[in-house]
């Protein structure tokens, strides 16, 4: 059985569960740059062509830049963007803009079942 | 100092829940850490191990409802040419015991 996508969002009607995203740099550090020009170039239309999102954009000199992310679930992700280049920054923001808001979690088994045993799991007194 | 506190900080976090001194004190949480540390690497090689002692004696469990035991029945399999793994075996005697109850038959055919 092919896993759904949460809540079935996308099915009938889609909602983005990005509610708001934090980019955070640092206006001089070699690290931000790929931010700071993402930040000049492309952010404004990106702010614009997604009105359902909140952008803030924070200055956090003498730090590496980050993107934080909220869900409308309420969980929020953090995205180390150091020494990423503009295009790799923008992948990550449409990234976080297309997942669901589902918290990143080490699997602890590679499959998933709902129904692992379709007869009946074995009893003491099945073959009594 | 600053680096110290940092340095002790990783190892305590490391160390939450530990009893005694060893949840509390650096010196003993780094004693401790370093047991569970190494016993983590070996017990990491000895899981597989562990794991597949524990499915045989479950196929050998379920095979002996089925009037056989565990060393007739591997051996009747891959006879028959069967592969299956002994971890789907163990899991199968439990969820899907009407399919180990075919197998069974199938490793007693000839």
């Amino acid at each position: 059985m092919a896993h759904l996508a949460p809540m079935n969002n996308g099915c009938v009607r889609y909602i983005c569960q990005l509610k708001r995203l934090t980019l955070q740099y640092c206006k001089n550090g070699g690290s931000s740059r790929g931010i700071r020009e993402f930040l000049s170039e492309t952010v404004a239309q990106f702010a614009k062509e997604n009105p359902h999102l909140t952008v803030y954009v924070r200055q956090r000199p003498g730090r590496h830049p980050r993107i934080v992310a909220e869900f409308l679930s309420g969980n929020s992700r953090v995205v180390s963007v150091k020494n990423m280049s503009v295009e790799e920054v923008a992948g990550h923001i449409s990234l976080l803009r297309t997942s669901s808001g589902i918290k990143t979690v080490k699997l602890a088994k590679p499959w998933h079942t709902d129904n692992p045993s379709i007869q009946g799991n074995w009893t003491p007194f099945l073959y009594k | 100092g600053v680096t110290k506190h940092a340095r002790h900080k990783k190892i305590l976090k490391a160390a939450k829940g530990y009893q005694a001194s060893s949840g509390r004190n650096y010196k003993w949480a780094k004693e401790a850490l370093m047991h569970a540390w190494s016993h983590a690497y070996r017990h990491r090689r000895q899981r597989k191990g562990d794991f597949r002692r524990l499915w045989i004696i479950r196929i050998g469990a379920a095979c002996r409802q089925h009037d056989t035991n565990y060393s007739q029945f591997m051996h009747g399999l891959t006879a028959a040419g069967i592969e299956i793994d002994r971890k789907m075996l163990a899991d199968m005697a439990v969820r899907d015991p009407a399919a180990f109850e075919r197998l069974v038959a199938l490793a007693k055919t000839d």
